[in-house]
């Protein structure tokens, strides 16, 4: 019983760190950078969200477009600011700008939205549930994992398919040639940052719900989800994905039978264990090593 | 160094000393907090900047030297004195128990791996709440004394200069020295310097990236003679030929070799040896590779990035002087001059021919590299 619910919202999380690390995954192929403060890209669209509904007293599909659109254009220009200065000049600086900027959108959110956390009131989403085999669901929780695999499944078929999709795909494999064929590999590089950014967005979204928002909310899940796309290996989205999944059910059992406190202790020391038994995350292929 | 710099470093040692006797309470702590951070810092370059590992959880060693003399000032009433240098010790044990599991992981699997252990330490800090008091942390930590004399944070901001002054010279000797070297060639092109290795399991690589991590947070012991190669005994092969063409002793290990993690114990140090005096000209070949890969890629660390970036230009033309004896007309202004003379010579050594000349807009290592490995060379040795 407690290990089936904790199971059914451990797969919720888990999809969630799996949206984001889909995130780090997708700069990450086209550039070889990510953005490091993705948990404060999904704390802006929850916070967007939340404010364009509640305070301001919009429609709430209104107020989940504007959250997607803040986060896709706050993608798009941590790459023009953080990251891309830095990549052209062959720095590895990226990484502390990206943090950096994420900071300074934490306390911007902090001085304008306020110290004090706030819940989503609460909806049809959030009171609805339906009862199987004894637990209860909400639907909530029960949409979460759907929203997050068709996510990864379009992301998925959007890059084999569409024209954009083909780009992106061309430029992971050899970014020179890419230039060659006419491929504007800037433009690229920007659109997987837009797509990052997007994609903390929606995980942002549906996890209001679940916590309170604030401004702090994104650093410890911007982190889980940065160790997810790691145990992942990084360079294939099912493999991001699935340990998006696998993460957050092993999380919820950690917290189910020794309790909150200790958690963390033995999530990131697994992770770490993980990473010294398969150190190229959990279902890589083996290293190829150029000179 | 020159007595230029020594002079400026002198004036700014002075400049610094007299801010702390003229400034109040609150000035003299910023400056510990700056001088505290500087430490930090240089124990991270040490890995970071020279040995090219990337460290997320770097202040979990800063926590764990924190606890170590905080818990026994406080609680074991130990002298501060004693505790100090047992904090780097602690530290620098933590960093080779995480050295033992993250050597397997580079790039950013070990951003991951280090990330990771900095939130055990914190999260561990808060639970172990009998020893370091929980998210409370400890308290009524006692100033440190030296005989009847009770420290003020005037007097904690003056010792914080002088373990920085001495943070700074062990890192400048370790730099300079052949461990110094080694961990460079490791950061710079890790399966080259593992390849040129002519004695296989005489010092792994993996020694040396644990090292590092050991090393890199106890601020005060620099042991440049631990674990140094022996001078002789190392049998080259220079007239074997490997399966690349080369007749260099370029082993081709890391190539054959489908899994790299066992050519680890091919060496990186006989970049160390060279001091030593090893004779064959093929392994001195090899030598000059690796410095030519390191070169300009000192000119990419040090200039595009940050505070040290004004006075590349110098630096660098300086360690180009040293590495190559480019004694006739050396480059003046341009540091990238330097990288395009040390490719060249890189590239005269291996008898590439002039002609064939890489895109040098940015010299990378692994251009240098490739060069390397991809021409035969042109005499018979």
């Amino acid at each position: 019983m407690l290990v089936a619910s904790a199971l059914l919202s451990g797969l919720g999380l888990g999809s969630m760190y799996g949206l984001l690390a889909l995130g780090f995954y997708v700069t990450h192929a086209v550039s070889h950078t990510v953005n490091f403060a993705q948990g404060s890209t999904m704390m802006l669209g929850a916070v967007v969200c939340f404010t364009v509904w509640v305070t301001f007293g919009l429609p709430l599909t209104l107020a989940v477009i504007v959250a997607l659109a803040a986060c896709t254009v706050w993608g798009a220009l941590v790459e023009r600011v953080a990251v891309r200065p830095f990549v052209a000049r062959g720095s590895d600086a990226w990484l502390i700008a990206t943090v950096a900027l994420g900071i300074v959108i934490d306390n911007v959110i902090l001085f304008t939205f306020g110290k004090d956390p706030r819940g989503m009131p609460p909806g049809i989403l959030t009171t609805g549930s339906v009862t199987v085999a004894g637990i209860k669901i909400q639907y909530l929780q029960a949409l979460i994992p759907v929203v997050g695999l068709l996510l990864a499944a379009g992301l998925h078929l959007s890059f084999q398919r569409s024209r954009y999709g083909k780009a992106l795909l061309a430029v992971v494999q050899n970014k020179d040639a890419a230039r060659l064929m006419g491929i504007d590999v800037e433009r690229v590089i920007v659109a997987a940052f837009a797509v990052s950014g997007l994609l903390a967005g929606v995980a942002g979204i549906l996890v209001a719900p679940l916590f309170t928002i604030s401004s702090t909310m994104g650093t410890l899940f911007g982190i889980k989800a940065f160790a997810v796309a790691i145990l992942g290996g990084i360079e294939s989205a099912w493999g991001v994905v699935l340990a998006g999944l696998i993460y957050g059910v092993a999380e919820a059992l950690i917290i189910a039978v020794l309790g909150s406190n200790y958690s963390q202790i033995v999530t990131f020391a697994l992770v770490i264990l993980a990473l010294a038994v398969r150190p190229r995350g959990l279902f890589a292929r083996a290293e190829v090593k150029k000179v | 160094m020159s007595w230029r710099a020594l002079l400026s470093a002198a004036v700014a040692v002075a400049g610094v000393c007299l801010l702390i006797a003229r400034g109040d309470g609150y000035q003299c702590y910023i400056i510990a907090l700056v001088g505290l951070t500087a430490i930090v810092g240089i124990g991270l370059n040490i890995l970071l900047g020279l040995s090219g590992q990337i460290s997320l959880g770097h202040v979990a060693f800063y926590a764990i030297g924190a606890y170590t003399v905080g818990v026994l000032t406080a609680n074991l009433n130990w002298s501060f004195w004693l505790a100090l240098p047992l904090a780097g010790v602690f530290a620098g044990l933590a960093g080779i128990v995480l050295a033992i599991p993250v050597l397997r992981v580079r790039g950013p699997y070990l951003a991951m791996a280090t990330i990771a252990f900095g939130f055990v330490v914190q999260q561990g800090a808060a639970e172990w709440k009998g020893l370091t008091g929980g998210w409370n942390g400890l308290m009524n930590i006692p100033a440190p004394r030296l005989f009847a004399f009770e420290f003020d944070v005037r007097e904690i901001a003056l010792l914080v200069l002088g373990l920085t002054i001495l943070a700074l010279v062990c890192f400048a000797r370790l730099s300079a020295s052949p461990w110094g070297k080694a961990m460079r060639a490791v950061r710079d092109a890790e399966v080259a310097s593992l390849s040129i290795g002519p004695a296989p399991n005489a010092a792994p690589s993996a020694k040396t990236r644990e090292w590092v991590f050991s090393q890199r947070s106890s601020r005060s012991c620099m042991p440049r003679e631990r674990q140094r190669p022996r001078a002789t005994g190392v049998e080259s092969t220079p007239t074997s030929r490997s399966p690349c063409g080369c007749s260099t002793n370029f082993r081709p290990t890391a190539f054959a070799n489908p899994r790299p993690r066992q050519s680890e114990s091919t060496a990186v140090h006989p970049v160390a040896q060279q001091s030593a005096g090893f004779p064959s000209i093929t392994y001195r070949k090899g030598m000059f590779a690796v410095k030519a890969m390191i070169a300009p890629v000192d000119d990419r660390i040090a200039h595009p990035r940050g505070i040290d970036g004004w006075r590349a230009g110098l630096s660098v033309h300086q360690c180009a002087n040293q590495s190559f004896q480019i004694a006739s007309s050396p480059p003046k202004t341009e540091t990238r001059n330097v990288a395009r003379s040390s490719v060249s010579l890189a590239r005269s050594s291996v008898g590439v021919p002039r002609n064939c000349s890489p895109h040098l807009s940015v010299v990378k290592s692994s251009a240098v590299t490739a060069l390397l490995f991809q021409y035969k060379p042109r005499g018979n040795h």
